[in-house]
């Protein structure tokens, strides 16, 4: 291969130092020990251990995996049935960018524009009944919905290169719909199935737009926490818990790249 | 025997019939294999796979028009014609993949047009395969067993049985993706034996093997066929192939048979351009009819067959047009070498008006040499188009 040029690979590093150089004065700081000033006072995990006697934190946090986990779990469900339905049924060709559009639509939106959306629906559906209060059952709804198409993206694409053949075989050695199923389509698709609800797990953790419209009092999460803690001044224990945040989703994603990659071959 | 007498779905009865008469006087090989099929015939709409006038169309393409077909029980079938043909189209109805938009699918008298493929006792050999990737070889193989829930014990005998019949024992705990594609094909083949379906389904199954591995995997598949005595239908687009293996052979072309017969009765009597030229090389001999003759290019040729038409084809292989260093009796014909080509255990001669000739080294030719052609007329067929 040809060696590429030195100013590639000035650009390459540039851009890695502009991506990350943020997120590592965060976990720099997170073990700074002073509470202000950018000097370096030598290393501490004191905010780490003040972090975890914080109640309003742990509550934060609480609700923040509550709301990750329960919107995931139903959204992996929605969004794989979603993927099966779009790629097995025999639509027409129309009906089939139609839905295609429609799948990327949510991805693409603004968060703001979908939250506000939200608002608007859950606004009219409080009329119905109370318990479209702000609060968390609302952004576990809100999340779902934004959850759904990746998920369903993910899952059909692992469905699309799997084929039709495995299953047809499957069905001309006498399987039933279930027993085929459960023991080939399933298994097969697995590694799609938590790709996707990896990914949606991350979205959700990470949300605060979506989370911001549609919180009550009672309902704080972390990244809602953050930003309201920053206004009043950046604090070591914000730069913990920042940190420990983007750890867990990098763990997250790099384990979800993983089983992607390699149930592909 | 017609084209039209084909579309219209006439049972294989009639038609060997009717050209056990043509040929009667012509090949008394072909006359009595086409003898043995006819006993064999009256059995066969008891119990064997019969195609009613089935037609299936996706979209605006019709990929099968009106198609009858009759399989005997433990017969050799092979659908062979070009891709787009229809074949595989004919195939998956039969597996119950696809349903047929109007006709009937009768196995053992049963009909089963309807019959999803998981109720049907018919497995089928996928051209890719499709072996499942997260199944060790042994499941794959008793993945058809497990889901009629046989007997635990019963599995195990019957598919060791299956991967010793295809010579794969020691090889049950390995996953497809470790072994090497004959290894593979053998694993989906025994995956379908185990079942011991009524009908057993090859879609193009060598496809993917090369060529050395091919011509073994169709002597063993011929061989393993014998011993089974089940009824087999071959899908390929490899005439070479579908001559060596088939009991019987269907052309199809457009979603329509155009002809089927034996092995032997395909290459030697086509009855259209289609079959001739698919089917190994042909020379193909335009002409007007002259009372029981041909009027052609080469002077007026003798024919043993009726010819149905004004105006038509004649067609001989290569291999039949027959040598001579002066005039002969019949159908001679003068010619002159353009080209010789050496091919090993035989020379073709490439001569004026497009002409090809196949045969023994023995004689030598020369570039440019005239030479004395015959056309046996029993080895002239009269085409129908």
């Amino acid at each position: 291969m040809k060696r590429s040029h030195p100013l590639v690979t000035l650009i390459a590093l540039g851009s890695m130092v502009f991506l990350y150089l943020p997120l590592i004065s965060v976990a720099i700081y997170s073990v700074n020990d002073t509470r202000y000033g950018l000097v370096w006072h030598g290393f501490t995990l004191n905010w780490y251990v003040k972090l975890f006697h914080n109640e309003i934190i742990l509550e934060a946090a609480r609700n923040t995996l509550i709301l990750a986990v329960s919107s995931t779990l139903v959204a992996t469900v929605l969004g794989t049935a979603l993927a099966f339905g779009m790629d097995r049924f025999p639509w027409s060709r129309r009906t089939n960018t139609f839905l295609d559009v429609v799948l990327h639509l949510p991805v693409v939106i603004p968060d703001i524009i979908l939250a506000a959306a939200l608002v608007v629906a859950f606004g009219l559906l409080r009329a119905v009944s109370s318990i479209f209060e702000p609060g968390i059952f609302i952004m576990i709804l809100g999340h779902i919905t934004f959850q759904i198409a990746f998920v369903a993206l993910v899952v059909r694409s692992r469905l699309t290169s799997l084929g039709r053949d495995i299953e047809e075989a499957g069905r001309d050695l006498y399987a039933s719909a279930f027993y085929q199923f459960r023991r080939v389509t399933l298994p097969l698709l697995m590694p799609g199935i938590i790709a996707g609800g990896m990914l949606a797990f991350t979205l959700s953790l990470d949300d605060f737009v979506i989370s911001f419209f549609t919180s009550g009092p009672d309902s704080v999460t972390l990244p809602l926490f953050i930003y309201a803690a920053v206004r009043r001044g950046v604090t070591p224990e914000i730069h913990a818990l920042s940190t420990l945040v983007v750890l867990a989703t990098i763990i997250l994603v790099v384990f979800a790249e993983r089983l992607t990659r390699s149930n592909k071959a | 025997m017609t084209i039209e007498a084909i579309k219209t779905g006439l049972s294989i009865r009639d038609i060997s019939k009717s050209s056990d008469e043509v040929n009667a006087s012509i090949d008394t090989s072909i006359e009595s294999q086409s003898g043995v099929d006819d006993n064999m015939t009256i059995e066969a709409t008891k119990t064997g796979l019969s195609i009613c006038e089935v037609s299936k169309s996706f979209g605006e393409v019709k990929a099968l028009i009106n198609t009858s077909l009759e399989i005997k029980p433990g017969e050799f079938f092979t659908l062979l014609g070009p891709s787009g043909c229809g074949k595989t189209t004919l195939m998956r109805i039969i597996a119950g993949l696809e349903l047929a938009d109007t006709g009937t699918v009768l196995l053992s008298g049963k009909d089963i047009s309807r019959l999803p493929a998981n109720k049907r006792h018919v497995n089928t050999v996928f051209q890719s395969y499709a072996l499942f990737p997260h199944l060790t070889v042994f499941e794959n193989v008793a993945f058809g067993l497990r889901s009629r829930k046989v007997h635990k014990d019963e599995i195990n005998q019957r598919v060791t049985e299956a991967l010793t019949m295809v010579d794969l024992t020691g090889m049950a705990d390995r996953l497809p993706q470790q072994m090497s594609g004959g290894q593979q094909q053998r694993v989906a083949l025994s995956r379908a034996l185990v079942n011991q379906p009524e009908v057993l389904l090859l879609d193009e199954p060598m496809s993917a093997l090369d060529a050395k591995l091919r011509t073994q995997v169709q002597v063993e598949l011929k061989r393993l066929h014998q011993r089974l005595g089940q009824t087999f239908i071959l899908v390929t687009h490899d005439q070479d192939e579908a001559l060596v293996v088939s009991d019987r052979i269907a052309v199809m072309n457009h979603g329509e048979i155009i002809q089927h017969g034996t092995p032997k009765e395909v290459y030697e009597r086509p009855t259209c351009r289609f079959v001739a030229e698919f089917l190994g090389a042909a020379n193909l001999i335009s002409g007007i009819r002259a009372g029981n003759g041909v009027e052609t290019e080469f002077g007026a040729l003798q024919v043993v067959k009726e010819i149905p038409w004004q105006k038509g084809t004649l067609a001989i292989r290569p291999e039949r047009v027959s040598i001579h260093d002066n005039q002969p009796e019949v159908n001679g014909v003068k010619a002159r070498i353009l080209d010789v080509i050496y091919l090993g255990s035989n020379v073709e001669l490439l001569l004026d008006r497009g002409f090809r000739v196949r045969t023994d080294t023995h004689r030598l030719f020369t570039q440019g040499e005239e030479i004395w052609l015959s056309f046996p007329p029993e080895r002239l067929v009269v085409l129908n188009d």
